[in-house]
Parts: structure tokens; sequence; C-alpha cells
């Protein structure tokens, strides 16, 4: 009864060895961060198809590329000589393959256990970078489970419910400690492949245009060599055509940066599917605009802050079957995950149909911590529900191991902040919570506006500014010895810029200059300077690694006269004077 | 026969340029106020004349701003300030020294450079304590030759001690 496609590759394998043993080539690092890097890409095709036939039962083509990838995979352990992980990966060929011939049901208990073998593999793969061998832990009970699995028949521990309960009971359990403990060991997955590989992988179509612009520069460049005397109008068309050609290449450059946000949506496929799982919930993944575009270093930075939106929204938010039913609700939980371009910034809504935020709740807890003033009764639910943004806060009345322990959302909140994103959250009674994202498409290039303040020139993100005003002095006013301004029926507070950096100005009173009002999520301020300069778009650089963060500023750009202007970070100035 | 000798020639001092052995034991001397200072050349970048600042709030007074070097961003420390002396006038003859030190580049205004010195290790004393800020902790020794006394710096400690910065561990 033994499958016979098992025993003739064994013997082919044999055959092999002999030739193979003279033939040893040394493993390099690139070699083995190649190597990573492939089977990670492999591993989340190979996790996506298996989900998708676990959802819609046998497809042929899903079932022919799985079996490719874990193929392969196994050609490069063999070749980079790392033999248990090649041995567990030809067994989950193996596996596959029987599958692929109808003669393996595809049951709930045998996908998951060929997750957990496809996890240990993949788990091994990222530590090689640092153990440089291919030995599983617990290589033996691994190997002994593959085999339950791929020969059910063969029972000497398996999965059959009649024989053995108890023995079942017992490997539920590890396997549970098992999932837990690999979950926690994905946490560093992206750390380690961030170490390994600073790579991108780019569509050719994007290198290619930028190669035919470049092209046109070079020709453009030629004709000016041959013609030096050109005549005024001509210039006019030339210095035209230079800078559509130069914003065009600066594009073309960027888009190079720039990665589809399908890789952090498909992993949510896994993690909604183990954590409904375990919190016993019946939760659909709905996802949308998977193709929409971001910088690589955003798109890294919001991974973990999608991924823990996610566990809240399964673990608060949706609610068990049972209580869903009771609501009239189907008993099927919607988490909805949708991407869209808006203007220059990408916005990301994570949305699910369950209980909505307890305004109660987390009034009482903003009391407790002492966040708000009186009784909250006059704070918009809007307000309230962006509080439990602040550090500390959780509304959890008991802490669950799906979302940790209210460390978290102000994590989440910082990390998107990192990348000048904002993030928000609706609630209605009832009707779920949506959680927003907005996240600036590249963090390398900003839209700006040039202030003068003195001799010093700054840039403010346009983003930040809603309007820029002249003042009349009769729209001035003092409130508690600050001066205040009168703008669309609002009173706004307003700052003077060379009293934050110390500058002197050409004018002290808010009349002679100009007042920008800036916005950063609710709050609405004024920064008064002497001059506005224009709009520009710029490239972002660090201030210097020496000087370490300095307050209010986020980095510098270079002036068309080589002189660096200093970025001023809207959230960071709130900071200081809201 | 002669064209492969003078071809062998010219790899030599391709070569040799950049060779550790050569930037061994040699000091580029700068002066700021009266006085002679050495950092050791394999820290040195470049030197360029005076830029254009772009001042940076809430920084050290010895702190002047930032430049930017052909699209690199530089901060840059007045040394006259740094070490406590009366701060120098810029004028044309003052420089910019860019020292690199970890992978992090910081620029030096002193008032003149004069040359790059050979000074062994043997040729080194210890300095005395003199109890100002420099002699405390940014000395490495000192050397005397021909009447005069050169200040060797320790460029770590002149960008990191007793500063608000911190210098980058070593990552492997």
């Amino acid at each position: 009864m033994i499958d016979s496609a098992y025993k003739t590759e064994e013997k082919e394998k044999e055959l092999l060895m002999d030739g193979d043993e003279a033939f040893e080539i040394p493993i390099n690092d690139e070699m083995i961060a190649q190597f990573i890097q492939e089977a990670i890409e492999g591993f989340e095709k190979l996790e996506e198809n298996l989900l998708r036939i676990e959802r819609t039962g046998f497809d042929q083509n899903l079932l022919d590329e799985a079996y490719r990838i874990i193929h392969s995979f196994k050609g490069n352990c063999g070749f980079m000589n790392f033999k248990q992980l090649e041995e567990l990966s030809h067994k989950v060929e193996t596996f596959f393959e029987i599958m692929k011939q109808g003669r393996l049901p595809i049951t709930e208990d045998n996908i998951a256990g060929i997750l957990q073998i496809l996890d240990i593999i993949q788990k091994t793969t990222l530590n090689i970078a640092e153990s440089r061998n291919g030995d599983v832990e617990n290589f033996n009970t691994y190997n002994k489970l593959v085999d339950d699995l791929v020969f059910p028949n063969n029972k000497k521990t398996s999965f059959q419910k009649i024989v053995n309960p108890i023995k079942e009971v017992v490997i539920v359990n590890t396997v549970v400690k098992n999932i837990k403990k690999i979950t926690e060991d994905k946490k560093n997955i992206a750390q380690k492949v961030d170490g390994l590989n600073s790579d991108i992988r780019v569509n050719l179509d994007k290198i290619d245009e930028m190669v035919n612009l470049v092209g046109e520069l070079m020709i453009l460049s030629q004709m000016m060599t041959r013609n030096p005397n050109l005549e005024p109008e001509n210039q006019g068309k030339f210095f035209h055509q230079l800078n559509g050609l130069v914003t065009e290449l600066q594009d073309a450059a960027m888009s190079i940066r720039m990665i589809p946000l399908e890789g952090t949506f498909k992993k949510m496929v896994r993690l909604v599917r183990d954590l409904s799982k375990k919190s016993k919930k019946l939760v659909r993944l709905d996802t949308f605009g998977e193709d929409t575009e971001l910088d690589k270093t955003v798109v890294e930075q919001i991974s973990d802050p999608i991924v823990h939106l996610v566990r809240n929204a399964i673990d608060h938010g949706i609610e068990t079957p049972e209580q869903r039913l009771a609501q009239g609700k189907p008993k099927e939980g919607i988490l909805a995950i949708e991407a869209k371009y808006e203007g220059n910034e990408v916005w990301i809504d994570i949305i699910d149909d369950g209980s909505s935020l307890n305004r109660k709740k987390i009034l009482k807890k903003a009391k407790d911590m002492n966040l708000i003033q009186g009784n909250g009764d006059d704070l918009s639910d809007d307000k309230v529900f962006n509080l439990i943004f602040e550090p500390g806060f959780s509304t959890a009345a008991e802490i669950t191991s799906v979302s940790g322990r209210g460390v978290g959302l102000d994590v989440v909140k910082s990390n998107i902040e990192k990348v000048k994103g904002y993030i928000k959250v609706k609630s209605k009674p009832g009707k779920g919570s949506t959680f927003s994202l907005r996240i600036p498409l590249t963090i390398a290039i900003i839209d700006g506006m040039l202030v003068r303040v003195g001799k010093s020139i700054y840039t403010i993100p346009l983003l930040a500014i809603r309007e820029s005003i002249q003042i009349e002095k009769n729209q001035i006013s003092l409130v508690d010895g600050n001066e205040v301004v009168q703008t669309r029926n609002q009173l706004v507070p307003v700052f003077r810029l060379h009293h934050l950096h110390h500058l002197t100005p050409d004018y002290k009173n808010l009349e002679d200059g100009i007042v920008i009002i800036l916005e950063y999520q609710d709050d609405v301020f004024g920064l008064f300077v002497d001059e506005l300069m224009g709009q520009y778009q710029t490239i972002i650089k660090g201030l210097s690694e020496y000087l370490g963060k300095v307050p209010g500023v986020s980095g510098c750009s270079i002036l068309s006269n080589g002189k660096l202007s200093l970025i001023l970070d809207v959230a960071d100035l709130r900071k200081d004077i809201v | 026969m002669s064209r492969v000798k003078e071809y062998s020639e010219f790899e030599d001092t391709l070569y040799d340029d950049d060779n550790e052995d050569t930037q061994k034991d040699k000091f580029m001397i700068f002066q700021v106020g009266s006085e002679d200072y050495g950092i050791e050349i394999k820290h040195v970048v470049e030197i360029v004349t005076m830029q254009a600042i772009t001042e940076v709030p809430e920084m050290p007074d010895y702190i002047k701003g930032i430049i930017n070097l052909r699209g690199k961003v530089i901060p840059l420390m007045d040394v006259s300030i740094r070490f406590n002396l009366n701060p120098i006038q810029y004028n044309e003859r003052t420089c910019i020294v860019i020292v690199e030190v970890s992978q992090v580049l910081v620029g030096l205004i002193v008032e003149r450079v004069s040359e790059v010195a050979k000074i062994t290790a043997s040729q080194i004393e210890e300095a005395p304590n003199t109890g100002s800020i420099i002699s405390q902790g940014f000395i490495q020794g000192i050397e005397k030759s021909e009447g005069k006394v050169k200040i060797l710096l320790n460029i770590e400690k002149v960008l990191y001690h007793k500063t608000r910065f911190n210098l980058r561990k070593q990552t492997v």
C-alpha cells in the first residue's frame, strides 16, 4: 500500500547521490539570501493557493502551481544541501501529488496539517541566515506528522477520531501551541527579510519607460549642444520640453520604488483564517484595491499596523455566530480591507460589521486615565472614539491571546505617523467600525510651500496647509494672552515661526506678514511668517544622523540655489504649541 | 620593453594612493586661534570653502547648521566654540574640514588648513591636563617640533564627548 511515487523518487535520489558527492559548491551569503528570498515568495503563493482550495474545493491549476513551487523549493534545498528541509518538502510534494490525483480528500484537517508543515519549513528557512543549516526543530515530530498526512491509511499515529481520540487532542494541542509560537516567530520575519535583502523586484516595463525618457533627454541635450545660440522663442520651447521630461523622469524613478499592496493583503488571508478558527468566529475577508502601489518602505512600515487592526477587528469587533444571529445579523462576519488612490495619498480602510466601539466604556476609561476633563458628554462621537489611540488605552475587558494587552493602537498610530500618514476611526452602534489610514504615496517626495522668515526659508508640506491669509487688524483678538484670529467663523490660535525657531523676522505685527492656517487631524492653528515664496515639489532629505531628531522639523530639501531649506513637521509643531 | 615598464609604474601610483600604509601616521594640521591642531588623515574626507549655512533650531551653540554638499546634508561644528576659544570670524580663508566617523559625516569649521604632517607614534607625548575642556577629553596627544606644539585630537571625542549626540552603534 505504500505509495509508489515516494519510492521511485527515493531510488532516483540514490542514483543521483553518487555523482553529487564529488560535486560540492561553496555556499556564500548571497546564495543564501537569494534562496531565502525565493522561498518566501514561493511560500506566500503556496499558502494563498492552499487557503483558496480550502474555501472553494478542488482546483487542478492551484494544486499544480503548489506542486511546482514546493518541487523547486525541494530542488533548491538539495542544491544547498539542507537535508532535513529537503526531506520534509519532498513529502509535502508527494502530498500535493496525491491530492492532485484525487486520492487524498481536501479536508480541514489535511489543510491545517500541511499548513503547519509549511510553517515549520518556512521558519527553518528564515533561520538559515543565522543557523547556516537546514536543521528542522523537532524534525522527527514533523516528519511523522507529514507521513500521517500523506499516508493516512498507515495510521500509527493519526488524526482518526474513532481509533484514538485522546491522541488527537494531544496533537491538536501541540498544533495550537506550535501555531501560536509560529505566529510569534512571524513577527520577526519581516525584520529578518529586511536585514537580508533590501532588493526590490521591479516590473521591466517601468525600467523601459525610464530608459526611454533618458533617451529623450539625451536627444534634447544633443540638440542644445548643436544649437548653442537658440533664438528666444525656441528657448521657451526647449525649456518647456526639458521641464516636462524631467517631471516624467522623476515620476518614473519614483514608480520604481513603488510596490503593490497585494503582498500585504495576501498575508491577511492566512491571519484571518487562523484568528477566526481560534476565536471560533466566522469571518469572511474581502479585499479591494490590491494593485494600489505605495513606496516600498511605506508598505513595510504599515504592514504591522494593518495586522494589528485586523486582529482587533476579529477579536473585539466581530461577534460570535450566536451573538450575531441573536442580533439579526448573518452569522458570518465580514471584514473588508480596501485600498484606493486619493490625490497624493493612498487611503486604506479596514471595515468590520461587528459590534461598534462602546462610547460609555471609552469615556469611563478616558476619565480614569485623566485624558478628558468633565464627563465628556459634550464630546462628539468622533472625538471619543479617537481616544483609543492614546498610549495605554484598550477597551478589552480581559486580555486575550489574540489582540494582546493594551499596547497596540498607540503603536499603530505612531507607526502610521512615521510614514507621515494618519489614522482615524469611525463607528456606528451595531454597524461595526471603520479604521481609515491615510498614507502619502511616497515619503521621498513632498509637495511643499516655501515660506520666508527673515533670511531663513522653510518648506511646509502642502497637505497640512488649509489656507494662507493676510490678516486685518480687526480679526485679531487675545484669548488667555495668546493671539487668536477669526477666519471662516473659527477662532484660530496663531504662533510666530520666528519665536519657535529664534529668528529675526522682517515683521512682528500679524497684519504685516502672512498667516498660514495649518490643519493636523482635528487641530487647526496659524503660523506667522514674513512672506510666501510659492509652491514646489522636492525630494526630502534627512537632516543628518549626527544631529538626531530636531523638534518641529522633519527633514530638509535642496532649494534651486543649492541652499538647504528645513521642512516643518506639522504634527510635531502641534504637539509643542496646541 | 620600456612601454611595459611605464605601465607598471603607472599602476603603482594608482594603487599606492589609497593604501592604508600611506595614511598611517599622517595628520592633517589646521589652525584655530593661535594653536595648531591635528586629526588623523583617515578621518578626513575633503576640505571645502565656506558654504551657505542653514540654521537648525534647538542646537548647541557650536552647531552652526547644515550645508548641502553635492546632495549630501552635512552638519557643521564651529571648532572654536566647541573648544571654548574666542569665536573665529568667517572669511574667505575659513575652511570646512569634512570628517567621517562611523559613516557619519560632520563638517568642522576651522580658521585655516596648513599641511599634512607625518607624526609617528614615538613623537607623540601625553598631553598635560590644564583643566580646559580640550585637555580633558579631546586630545590624543601632543607633538613638539621646531618649537611649536601640535595638539592631536581624538576626533570621535570632539564629535561626541559630553554632547547630547550619540555615536551610532556599529552594526555588524
